[in-house]
């Protein structure tokens, strides 16, 4: 555990160096936030939208997981990839630590930071733009966050194995672009031709969507959230033995540092 | 205390470490000597345990090499002007491998505070890494190597960028551990002095 706290913290105070940067990324945040909140005002009668009041409240929701997703999925496979270039990663590897350590650790920041932007979101959303509570079950809603961060780390993890193994990042940007994009992170998937919709409905953000709308305006999220409980608990323990295997093959390679 | 046997390691087609064998006793320096190429850090990568060998047997005080129990009497400087997170200053990035060492965060305090003492490393830690001068993280790379106060140092190249004070420093730092045995990769003729055994890669 404190080799995990070690790992957050000099990501934390990495990011803290950079304060401008992470000054604009919330404020960033925040704008796209505002873009659908306008966007929303010009389509006030959108339909199909489950119990969301508003496509702002619809799509707000969508915002929220995908930055859940971006933070534990892609963010840990783009950290590993730079330690592996720029050397450090060799550096972790010497260390007495569990393969595990290094791919847990390497995602502590990004999931606390991401729950640290949903929480700021949620309150401009809440005060500032008028997003209604009135059913809100804030239990379930920090639920749907926790078991979303361990479904998608899983992903991030396995996602870190293969960037290990190909090298490559945009792979895994892309891929989980196109999965939020076609589950239903800012549109309902009952817009989506039948063929991508039976797509949208299999991929594991799908049930991290709806659960957090539900929870956010009132509706069943059990079902969605064991899911997610499901994915997590299946899917981090093969992810770690994924991303033992990957830099075991890195090391008979010699390519842990790739510089 | 460390030995290797029959060490095979090759990349593609290009055979590196070709069945080398060696022993390490206690307090024991040995310079691993030989051309560009010749497999020196290779060698200290497989001890390390950040590359497997094809074949052959390496242990470090019986432990397998790679294995954490392995990697936690070794303390290693290898690429030593990039293996620094370079937006966190030097003592930042002392106290956070003295904490993956298993140090509690009063601890890793009092070693880096140690180190700095010894190694005369006052002025450096304040900076964060990426200002300093290469000779300058090399010092700082020294002294991660010596957290924990590992029975094991794998130093590539130790004193290739430092000054001649520098150099003294970290030759008496060596000298200050007695019972430690040292591996050392150079081609500089002055660090032989501090060898007690020469093994040449490029003479096999």
């Amino acid at each position: 555990m404190s080799a995990l706290l070690a790992l957050g913290r000099r990501d934390f105070v990495q990011a803290r160096s950079y304060r401008t940067a992470l000054a604009f990324d919330l404020g960033w945040g925040v704008v796209n936030v505002l873009v659908y909140y306008f966007i929303s005002k010009v389509f006030p009668q959108a339909g199909g939208l489950g119990k969301a009041p508003s496509y702002f409240a619809f799509a707000f929701a969508g915002i929220l997981i995908s930055l859940v997703v971006s933070s534990t999925a892609s963010d840990v496979a783009s950290k590993l990839r730079e330690e592996q270039l720029t050397g450090t990663l060799e550096l972790l590897v010497a260390q007495p630590l569990r393969s595990s350590d290094i791919a847990l650790g390497a995602a502590v920041f990004p999931s606390v930071y991401a729950l640290v932007r949903v929480a700021l979101y949620l309150a401009v959303a809440v005060s500032l733009l008028d997003l209604s509570t009135a059913h809100t079950q804030w239990a379930g809603v920090v639920l749907m966050l926790l078991l979303s961060t361990g479904a998608f780390l899983a992903l991030g993890i396995a996602a870190a194995a293969a960037v290990l193994v190909l090298k490559k990042v945009a792979v895994v940007d892309v891929a989980i672009f196109a999965m939020t994009f076609v589950s239903g992170a800012l549109f309902p998937l009952a817009v989506l031709p039948g063929w991508l919709r039976a797509i949208g409905r299999v991929m594991p953000t799908e049930p991290a969507f709806a659960g957090m709308r539900a929870a956010l305006y009132g509706g069943a999220y059990a079902g969605d959230a064991a899911i997610l409980a499901g994915v997590g608990l299946v899917g981090v323990p093969i992810s770690l033995v994924l991303f033992a295997r990957a830099l075991a093959y890195a090391k008979r390679r010699g390519s842990i540092s790739e510089y | 205390m460390l030995s290797l046997r029959s060490v095979r390691k090759s990349f593609g087609d290009r055979l590196v470490l070709d069945g080398v064998d060696l022993d390490v006793e206690r307090g024991e320096r040995v310079a691993l000597r030989g051309p560009n190429g010749a497999g020196k850090t290779t060698l200290l990568r497989c001890i390390i345990g950040t590359v497997t060998p094809e074949s052959g047997v390496l242990a470090v005080e019986g432990a397998a090499a790679g294995s954490r129990a392995a990697r936690l009497r070794i303390g290693a400087s290898l690429a030593q002007e990039r293996s620094f997170y370079l937006r966190l200053t030097g003592a930042e990035n002392l106290l956070f491998f003295a904490r993956l060492r298993g140090a509690s965060t009063g601890e890793a305090r009092r070693q880096v505070d140690s180190l700095s003492e010894e190694l005369e490393l006052a002025e450096l830690l304040p900076a964060p890494a990426g200002r300093c001068s290469t000779g300058q993280l090399q010092q700082l790379a020294f002294a991660r190597a010596l957290l924990g106060d590992p029975s094991v140092l794998l130093l590539d190249e130790p004193t290739r960028s430092l000054d001649e004070h520098a150099r003294e420093r970290l030759w008496a730092a060596v000298a200050r551990r007695q019972d430690a045995a040292l591996v050392f990769a150079t081609h500089l003729e002055d660090d032989l002095r501090h060898a007690t055994t020469t093994y040449d890669l490029g003479a096999r």
